[in-house]
Order: C-alpha cells, then structure tokens, then sequence
C-alpha cells in the first residue's frame, strides 16, 4: 500500500475518531484505526468501538492500494504534527508504516486489516436530508439529563423519534428530572413517522460532535439497529439501544396550579449565588414563592446560609415552599436561549415544569427535593 | 504566627472487661467458676469463638478461632451459646459507672470504653485513683472483673490496659510514656494490623524502639502520610480526642457457613437474612445506607468484597438484598470456589430525614 494525502484533511480524518478508540479493549486492534487506499484515488479512514463506528473518505494520490489498522491515537498525534503539507504513506509486507512527510519519517507497527472488525456499509440505503443545526440543538437540549446508572440501560440514551411531518422528538430521563425538545428538522423532503429509538449516550455525543464539525447539511437514516449519519463522504454509525423507554408522558405534569415568568439569565446568576452555600452532595436550594416575589434559599447547618429575592410581576397563585437541586435547574436554564422562562408548580412534591416563555418547543420536568 | 500548642495533660482511662462474656456466665453459673469456657457456637459447626475464659486460655483458646479448633485444644471446655441479652444488659450497668465519673465516654463495644478523666465527677485528680475506684464499682455492681489502663492519651491507656490482664491496672504516667513503649511489638500501635506489620518487619523494623530510631520521612516513602501518625505513635503521641457521641458509621451482618456451598439459592435465602438484620440494625439508628457492601470468604479463606452505591440511599430489607444479590451474582460468575463465609453491610450512613431527591412516578422508579 502506498499513497500521498494532504496532511490536513488526514489530521481532521483521524480527529474525529478519537473518541471510539478504544486502548482498554480486550481486541488491542480496536485502539487502531483502518485506513485503506483505494484505486478510484482516495483514503478511507475508519475505526470503531463496535458501538460508534467512523467511516470516512478523503482524497488521496494512491500508488498502490492496500488496507492496513495502525494505532490511531499516536497515527493522529503524528499527522496533525508533521512540518509539511503532504504525507506520504507506505506500507511494507511486514505491516510496519512508513510515514514521510519533508525531513520527518515515522514508522509505525500495524496489524492486518483482515482482522478488523467487519464495518457496517450504509450502501443501498435511503437517507433523508435533515437540518443538523436543528438536530444539534435538540441533543443539546436533551443530552445533559441521560441517565448514567448502568443499572437501567433504557435510560442511557435518548430516545428519538420521528412524528412525522419532519418533527423530531427527543426525550431523555434519569430518574429525577426530564428533557424533552421536538422540532422541525426538514431541509428539504419530509421526515416520515417512525417508531422511536434510543441512542446510547456515547453515541449522542458523537453525533453532536460530528454535527458542530461539518455543520447542518446531513442525512440520516437507520440500518438494522443502527441509526446512520451522513456528512459528505463521512458516515457515522451509532448502534442503538435494545430496550424499551418508559412511558414518560406520565410524568409530564397535564397542568399546573402556579405560573411564575422569570427573566432566565438574572434567574440563573441568582441560583448560581445561593448554591455557593448549598450541600455539595445533594445541591439543595429552597424556592419560596410569594405574591410579590420568589426568594432563593440556601440552608446548610455546616456551613451557613444565603438568600436571595427576586422579584415577581402577575403571579395571582397561593404561597409555596418548594425544593429542588439547584445544579438540575441550572443546566436546563443554561441550555435554553430564550430572553424569559416559566415556572410551573403544582405542590411541593410534586414535579416542577420549566418552559421557554413562548416556545412551546422543550419542556423540562424536575422532580423536587424533600429537605 | 502563634502555633496552638496540643492539649496537654490529658487523662485518659481505658477499661477493658475480662473475658467479657465468659465471665458473665461463670458468674451466673457457679459451676463453671474455675473451669475452662467457651462462648460461641457448638464445637461441631463452623462457628467461632466469641469469648474463651482464661482457664480455656491457658490451653491456647482465643477469640476468633473456630469452636473445632477450641475443643481439640480443650476437650474439657464447658461450650456456651451466647446470650447477648445477658452482656447487653451487664454493658448498660457497666456504662452507667462510667457516667457516675464523667460524661466524657466513648464506648467502643460492649465491654470496653475510653474516659477522659481530666476533669471528673470524683474531683480526683489523679487518674489512677480514678481508675481503681472505677473497677471497684464496676465489680460491686455487676460482679465482674475489668482491667484499666491510664495514660496522657487513649493510645497509651488501651496499650496499658491489656498489658497485664487480668485484673490489672496498669498507669503510664508521662514521664514513663517512652519506655512503656519501646519494647512492644510494632502490632501494638493503632492501625498496624498482619500487612503493616509485614512490611514494617521487611524493613527490619519489629519494636516500637525500632520505629523511633526511624526517620519520619522514611517511614512516609514507606506507608504514606500514615508513616507520620505511625512515627507519633512510637513516642507516645496520641491527639485524638475521646469522641462521645460516635455516629453510626456501618451495620452489618455476617454468617458463616456450616458447611461451604456455592447453591446460588441458598447464599440467597442466607442473604436475604442478613438483608433484614441490616434494615433493622439501620432502623434502630434511624439511618439510611448510600453503599451496601457484600463480603465473600471462599473455602480457602480468601476474601472479597464488592460495594455498590445505588442512585439513592437504601434502608429496607427488599432493596438491601436487591443490591447484594446482585452483588453475589456476579461474584459467583467469576469464580468457582465454594462459599465459607457470607456478610452484608451498610456503610456511609445518612440520617433518614437528610434531603432527599425524589424519582419521577415513571413506571420501575423506586419508591
């Protein structure tokens, strides 16, 4: 095998698999990434943890073609280190490579390809255009309240689904608090109806990784039990979870007796203040809701107090004395753009609801403290 | 910058009960006054021994060992189940002596607790006068023999305690501190247990003189920042306070097995057992666990542990057992050794009414 590439799109190749090399593997080839020259004249670029797979293709001057996996991680710290533009690979029939690149040589130990990990081929398949800017959004919005205890594996993901009429709904949970975000993401053509999915965390990430590089033109599809991304000559494969979500629409209170717009970004500073003094394990604030005002407090025996007042227009409601943990109301109010917010409560055990004022798009419901 | 100087002439008093529950019995079984007892499970199961009375010492039997091993040493031992009610109830007496003293007591299991005497309900200032009125009162209430011990600190005064039982009262004033010290074997001082001493040994160090004649820093390279306390320690330096109100810090429960199994159904049913002692232990003390820890000793005595901290303390029977279980299950899907010993515990307590998150009603939420 033998080819030259240019040294920038072979670094920005091997960048964005980082994240699905695996070193810790039981297969020491999944630390390593394929690359495989190929004789229409380009360099595919893959590597996969057997859930998140990386499949890409850049222009390549190919001499000889071949396949090889090399170790991706120290193949990547190379290339986005070499002096020139250019890099000429080599393989020899020992599957050492050889790197050049104007005064630096590298080589490297590989392993055959012909062990790698068969990859999945979304050839044949139809994907839809999609707006990845709506898409990116969404996850945002939805990504931070995944649950991480491996005990529930239906919780380790988004669930995503197609309503139909291009709406895309994501949902994630992990016990205590919801996200849920729908939106139009047509660019073009219409999104069909489809049974929802869910996308395991890791393989979210990626997704939102591979959306902030290559920007809102992609396409998506699924294959098997795989959800499929497409971005130019790039594929990304996400294998999905094999589990059911929870009916979460239970959980959504139907309706609210208090209604309080907040000004978000004054609201957040605020929170921010009074969890200085909150415990460090359980980020426990206390809301106390009044006719003319919200106050925030913080009540730690160990190590004091705070207290804080905000001031509040045409709330007509009883009194309330609620608590939440004040780090789930600041990441939903942190991944939120809109100028003001609505609180909605019903009694102090019962699940709090935050909106954007005016946008009836996302919905977060956040399950109270009892201090 | 003024440096505080450490509290000194502190007194402290450890007490100690002879063969605590051994003792009990042969005080409310006359026959068995001068005859060799072993309290603990029959000699035929693999129990152990709770308390071997010193006539059962002199033939080699201590605490710990299993009964088996207790007869083949001492055939003629009186074997005793124990009847903890009985210690229970001699433990509330002996305690109350103590708060007739000072209020200042930390109990550190039924029949053994460290005062603080510098100040004292006897306005007595010397310790050791303290100390014998203490066992005096301790023998006249109860009928029981203990053994104290005075020193400047609680590390001194436990050491002083056990060196001359039964009956003792050993006092260390501070003067002599050192030269108590110097012979004993490193084991002597807190926190050294087989492997400490293991590794002291290899470094050549086996007396309390030998860690003195150490430089700190190599006991530091050596152990870590514990070398420091341990280099303390040797020169009878000892800060920690008597604690009276010591938090619940873990209950446990814990079986060993009359004969080693490895039926999954049976470590079970013994699980789910042990599961209701822990919920009840933790509900005497009003607490709820965030960690529950399962211990596994195999048949050849080899012992693991494994912890899980679930999303939300527990404290009830069901979800104590859930986790162990659990717990079990992927140990014996590791390893194929039969199971001898079997325990389940609750560690990193919380009071039940700290701040609770609560879980979204969605359907398979914990309650």
């Amino acid at each position: 095998m033998q080819l030259i590439v240019g040294r920038d799109s072979l670094s920005r190749g091997l960048a964005r698999i980082q994240g699905v090399l695996n070193r810790k593997a039981t297969m020491p080839v999944l630390s390593n990434a394929l690359l495989e020259a190929r004789p229409d004249g380009s360099l595919r670029v893959a590597a996969t943890d057997l859930d998140v797979t990386f499949d890409g293709v850049m222009p390549a001057r190919v001499e000889r073609p071949g396949r090889i996996t090399v170790d991706g991680k120290r193949l990547y710290e190379i290339a986005r280190n070499l002096p020139g533009e250019e890099v000429s690979i080599t393989v020899d029939e020992d599957q050492r490579v050889l790197l050049r690149c104007r005064t630096s040589e590298f080589v490297l130990n590989g392993l055959s390809a012909d062990g790698y990990p068969a990859l999945p081929s979304a050839r044949g398949i139809e994907l839809l255009p999609v707006d990845g800017g709506a898409l990116r959004e969404l996850i945002e919005r939805t990504q931070f309240s995944v649950s991480t205890e491996e005990s529930r594996p239906n919780l380790n993901g988004v669930y995503f689904q197609c309503l139909g009429d291009s709406k895309v709904r994501m949902v994630s949970t992990d016990g205590h608090r919801l996200s849920l975000g729908e939106r139009d993401v047509s660019r073009g053509g219409v999104v069909p109806e489809r049974d929802g999915v869910i996308i395991p965390r890791k393989g979210i990430q990626e997704v939102r990784r591979l959306l902030d590089e290559v920007g809102p033109e992609v396409d998506f599809g699924f294959l098997e039990n795989n959800l499929v991304l497409r971005a130019g000559d790039l594929h990304l494969f996400v294998r999905l979870i094999d589990a059911a979500f929870p009916d979460y629409t239970l959980v959504i209170p139907r309706s609210t007796e208090r209604k309080v717009i907040l000004d978000r970004l004054p609201f957040l500073s605020a929170i921010k203040r009074i969890s200085i003094l909150a415990s460090e394990r359980t980020h426990g604030m206390r809301l106390e809701l009044t006719r003319s005002k919200l106050t925030l407090v913080s009540d730690n025996p160990d190590l004091g107090k705070a207290k804080e007042d905000i001031e509040i227009d045409g709330y007509d409601g009883s009194d309330l004395t609620i608590a939440f943990n004040s780090k789930y109301v600041m990441e939903i109010l942190s991944v939120l753009s809109g100028e003001k917010v609505a609180l909605l409560l019903n009694e102090a055990l019962s699940p709090g609801l935050i909106r954007e004022h005016q946008n009836e798009g996302y919905l977060f419901v956040v399950m109270p403290m009892r201090l | 910058m003024e440096v505080p100087s450490p509290p000194v002439g502190r007194k402290i008093v450890h007490v100690d009960m002879d063969a605590f529950y051994a003792s009990v019995e042969q005080r409310d079984r006359p026959e068995l006054r001068g005859r060799p007892v072993v309290v603990g499970g029959s000699p035929e199961s693999r129990a152990v021994v709770c308390s071997a009375s010193y006539e059962a010492r002199a033939f080699g039997v201590r605490s710990a060992i299993p009964c088996s091993q207790a007869r083949r040493l001492c055939p003629q031992a009186a074997f005793i189940a124990p009847d903890f009610r009985k210690y229970t109830e001699a433990s509330r007496l002996i305690h109350g002596v103590f708060h007739e003293v000072t209020d200042l007591v930390e109990p550190l299991a039924l029949d053994e607790a460290f005062l603080d005497v510098t100040q004292n309900r006897l306005a007595e200032p010397l310790a050791g006068r303290v100390a014998r009125h203490l066992k005096q009162r301790i023998l006249s209430v109860t009928g029981l023999v203990a053994s104290a011990g005075v020193g400047p600190n609680k590390l001194v005064a436990k050491l002083a305690s056990g060196h001359r039982k039964p009956d003792g009262l050993v006092i260390v004033p501070p003067a002599q501190v050192a030269d108590f010290l110097a012979p004993m074997p490193v084991d002597a001082l807190w926190g050294v247990g087989p492997a400490t001493a293991a590794r002291l040994k290899a470094l050549g160090l086996e007396r309390v003189s030998d860690i003195r004649a150490t430089p700190v820093s190599a006991l530091t390279t050596a152990l870590g920042r514990w070398g420091a306390f341990l280099h303390d320690q040797a020169f009878g330096r000892d800060e920690r306070p008597v604690e009276t109100s010591r938090e619940p810090r873990t209950r446990g429960a814990e079986t060993t097995l009359s004969t080693d199994i490895r039926e999954l159904d049976a470590l079970t049913s013994l699980l789910s057992r042990h599961a209701e002692d822990v919920a009840d232990g933790l509900g005497r003390v009003a607490r709820r666990a965030r960690t529950v820890t399962l211990k596994v000793r195999f048949s050849d005595f080899a012992t693991i542990t494994r912890s899980r901290t679930p999303d939300a303390p527990v404290a009830e029977a069901a979800e104590l057992f859930a986790i162990g279980e659990g717990l079990l299950r992927a140990v014996l899907a590791d390893d194929a050794r039969p199971v001898r010993l079997l325990g389940l515990s609750a560690a990193n307590l919380e009071p039940v009414d700290a701040p609770r998150q609560l879980w979204l009603p969605l359907p398979g939420a914990p309650a």
